[in-house]
């Protein structure tokens, strides 16, 4: 089980990139997770106005799927939401 | 029967029914359920204490959670909730943390002399009202305040356990919403003395207390936001139960009073969800995901079908319509709800999914109150509508070209990969029978 926490410009740039990593589709209007994963959409977070996610993954990605994604790195150090 | 596994579904009792579980009676998932949840959660134990149950990253139905009433510790039965976020931070024990303000109140640190909600811990703080300002300042307002960012137009509630002390207590609380992204008129009075909500302002859409052990109360009130930006809630003291926001009055040296404190949470939705505990982040629950893979001992039949359905909803989803309970088709990337009760607001839309049409039934049921429901369908819709009922209350569906319902994979609480979207609440029962009961019979299942 591991956690990511990413981030993009807008909303639209995090589904993109979701859908992109196989992670997530569209379905009735909605953003419908594939099993495996799990997402949080936050948007702003603290102050910084661009657009973050976090991303609980039980399985494993290939590294395609992780080239995919906006990752922080280095990770947060204290963000503003987790799961836990 | 003796070896047949699915015995324990198999308890007709004569009604009939193919599936036949009653979570009441049960205090775990056996194998034959598929459960995971990724993250820690909290439920009511039988002694109506908020207790933890562990994380299941990977499939273990000993990790679902059996919840109970905590005031009557009547056994509620299977608990399943959507994905949820306590916007708060240091919820339960450091309320002295600089995430908390207060406004001429004081927080002291837990107080080993009192347990908290989960019957074990000692890590409930004390408010106090503060004299500092002296007589001359005519407004004092007792408090203590959290922030969060609402979003415009979503519903939010607030939510958190207090209790008296046996000495120089404070009878009547308040809960507020900031006018800063609420507007003026969204705070909600509690008489913490009689467990009793008392009035508030017209923004406040829904306010429950609820008794537990040892004294506590829940309380919480839920408002939809005016405004997108920065804002907060605030808990204070008020003199009588239906006090106006930021009521002043004022207190003499050596008069404070004060109420214990603990868990608070404030969430997107209406209706409190299960407490999760935060420290330095706010932190999301995971949704229970939890499915019955192997249905051929229901025998279902894709042309006649009856199901019931009780339990209580804890708290709503307002926007899309997953699946409570029914049979479903799931594949990586097919996902059709086949004969199964969908949620949305206060509302349980019946449907049925095949060949030619989806017709639907829509009933109303109340939060926090123990409903049932029971819905059949006929692929001879011309003169046999799906018909639904709740609690009594009957409802068809309009005629539709349904020649054929689609072959099921497995049945399903609540929906895999809607999990931000689903309600929260407990299911007490529910019955499959593969044959279509008439309006009359539904009726009497429900009343």
């Amino acid at each position: 089980m591991t956690d990511y926490f990413l981030r993009t410009t807008a909303k639209t740039n995090m589904e993109a990139c979701l859908f992109a990593a196989g992670i997530a589709t569209v379905k009735d209007g909605l953003l419908v997770v594939t099993e495996t994963y799990t997402v949080d959409m936050i948007g702003a977070a603290d102050g910084d106005s661009r657009y973050h996610a976090n991303l609980r993954v039980c399985g494993d990605m290939t590294q395609d799927q992780l080239d995919e994604l906006p990752i922080i790195n280095p990770a947060p150090t204290t963000p503003m939401r987790i799961f836990s | 029967m003796k070896g047949n596994s699915f015995v324990p579904f198999m308890k007709r009792k004569g009604d009939g029914s193919t599936l036949n579980l009653d979570f009441t009676k049960m205090s775990a998932l056996d194998s034959r359920f598929t459960f995971t949840r990724s993250t820690t959660a909290t439920y009511i134990d039988s002694s109506g204490y908020v207790a933890t149950m562990a994380a299941a990253a990977t499939n273990d139905p000993t990790k679902a959670r059996f919840d109970y009433n905590p005031t009557t510790l009547a056994p509620n039965g299977l608990l399943i909730e959507g994905q949820t976020t306590n916007l708060t931070k240091r919820s339960d024990n450091a309320f002295t943390n600089s995430y908390w303000e207060t406004t001429s109140s004081n927080v002291d640190a837990a107080d080993s002399s009192v347990t908290s909600p989960t019957g074990v811990e000692s890590t409930a703080s004390t408010l106090t009202e503060r004299y500092a300002l002296g007589a001359s300042v005519s407004r004092h307002v007792h408090q203590l305040i959290g922030e969060f960012t609402p979003t415009v137009s979503t519903s939010y509630t607030m939510s958190a356990w207090v209790k008296q002390p046996a000495s120089a207590a404070i009878r009547y609380v308040q809960f507020a919403f900031w006018t800063a992204g609420f507007g003026a008129t969204a705070y909600m009075n509690f008489d913490i003395q009689a467990g009793t909500v008392g009035t508030g302002g017209a923004g406040i859409t829904a306010s429950t207390i609820t008794a537990y052990p040892s004294g506590w109360y829940r309380i919480t009130a839920t408002a939809p936001a005016t405004a997108t930006g920065s804002s907060g809630f605030q808990l204070g003291f008020s003199t009588t139960s239906g006090a106006a926001r930021t009521e002043s009055y004022t207190i003499t040296s050596g008069s404070e009073k004060s109420i214990y404190l603990w868990g608070a949470q404030v969430e997107a939705g209406v209706g409190a969800s299960s407490y999760y505990p935060t420290t330095t982040s706010q932190g999301t629950r995971i949704a229970d995901s939890c499915n019955i893979g192997t249905i051929a001992p229901f025998n279902y039949s894709t042309t006649n079908g009856t199901l019931f359905y009780s339990g209580i909803m804890t708290k709503q989803n307002s926007s899309s319509y997953p699946a409570r309970i029914g049979f479903h088709r799931q594949a990586p990337s097919i996902d059709i709800r086949v004969f199964s009760a969908l949620t949305n607001a206060n509302n349980m839309f019946f449907t049925v999914n095949g060949t030619g049409g989806e017709p639907q039934v829509i009933k109303t049921y109340s939060q926090k109150s123990a409903f049932k429901a029971a819905w059949s369908f006929d692929v001879a819709l011309s003169t046999n509508k799906l018909i639904a009922n709740i609690n009594g209350a009957t409802g068809t569906s309009g005629s539709t070209a349904l020649s054929v319902t689609n072959d099921p994979t497995q049945f399903t609480f609540g929906q895999a990969g809607y999990e931000a979207y689903f309600p929260c609440g407990t299911i007490a029962s529910v019955k499959y029978w593969p044959l279509t009961k008439t309006a009359a019979e539904l009726a009497a299942l429900t009343l």
